[in-house]
């Protein structure tokens, strides 16, 4: 049996999540996190509650508001399509750091986490007083 | 504990993603200040102050 999403399909999803400000409370929140390691996430039966969030001195998580992602693309080559988020730059660790593992996105009301991921190049990033971690966040979907 | 969460305004602000306001808790330290500004006697430091520009945020809520 053959199945696809076309482009205009996967355009339609996203369209609808991550792009649209009317389909749900908009901002979502990006959040950076020290549990899992560098190159693992949850378990696809387990939930907010089972990441741990970041506590650097002087972090926030920061909004991704619904309207800022950006024109629907390609996902190299011929994979399906994605969008991708401005870089978002996380406060200036103060006098305590952390170790960091990835990012994940929750819901406006931190009710549910709604994907987590390491980054790209599965290496944990140990911050210390005066570093600044950016983080481009790109959603996928694939064909 | 429940932290003051605060926003910074400063659109030349690295903080966030561009163009809008980046959120942040606790403040910058005088010597993360001066780190920051060159100032040895920086005007601002200390709760609420960003510590990604240096300059007063606004309190938003707690989280």
């Amino acid at each position: 049996m053959a199945a696809i999403f076309p482009d205009e399909g996967l355009d339609y999803v996203l369209g609808i999540w991550p792009k649209a400000t009317a389909a749900y409370t908009s901002p979502m929140k990006l959040r950076l996190f020290t549990s899992q390691s560098a190159s693992t996430v949850i378990a696809h039966n387990q939930a907010l509650a089972d990441i741990t969030e970041t506590a650097y001195t002087s972090y926030a998580p920061q909004n991704l508001a619904a309207a800022t992602w950006g024109a629907l693309a390609e996902r190299p080559t011929n994979a399906g399509r994605q969008t991708t988020y401005p870089q978002v730059t996380f406060p200036t660790v103060g006098a305590t750091g952390s170790t960091i593992n990835g990012f994940y996105v929750t819901d406006n009301g931190t009710t549910l986490a709604v994907a987590q991921a390491n980054f790209d190049d599965l290496t944990a990033v140990p911050l210390q007083a005066n570093d600044v971690i950016k983080v481009t966040p790109t959603v996928a979907l694939l064909h | 504990m429940a932290r003051k969460l605060y926003r910074c305004e400063n659109p030349a602000c690295s903080l966030g993603a561009v163009g809008e306001p980046g959120q942040f808790t606790g403040g910058i330290t005088r010597e993360q200040a001066t780190l920051l500004t060159g100032n040895p006697d920086p005007e601002h430091h200390g709760q609420g102050v960003c510590p990604n520009c240096g300059r007063p945020g606004t309190e938003e809520t707690e989280v």
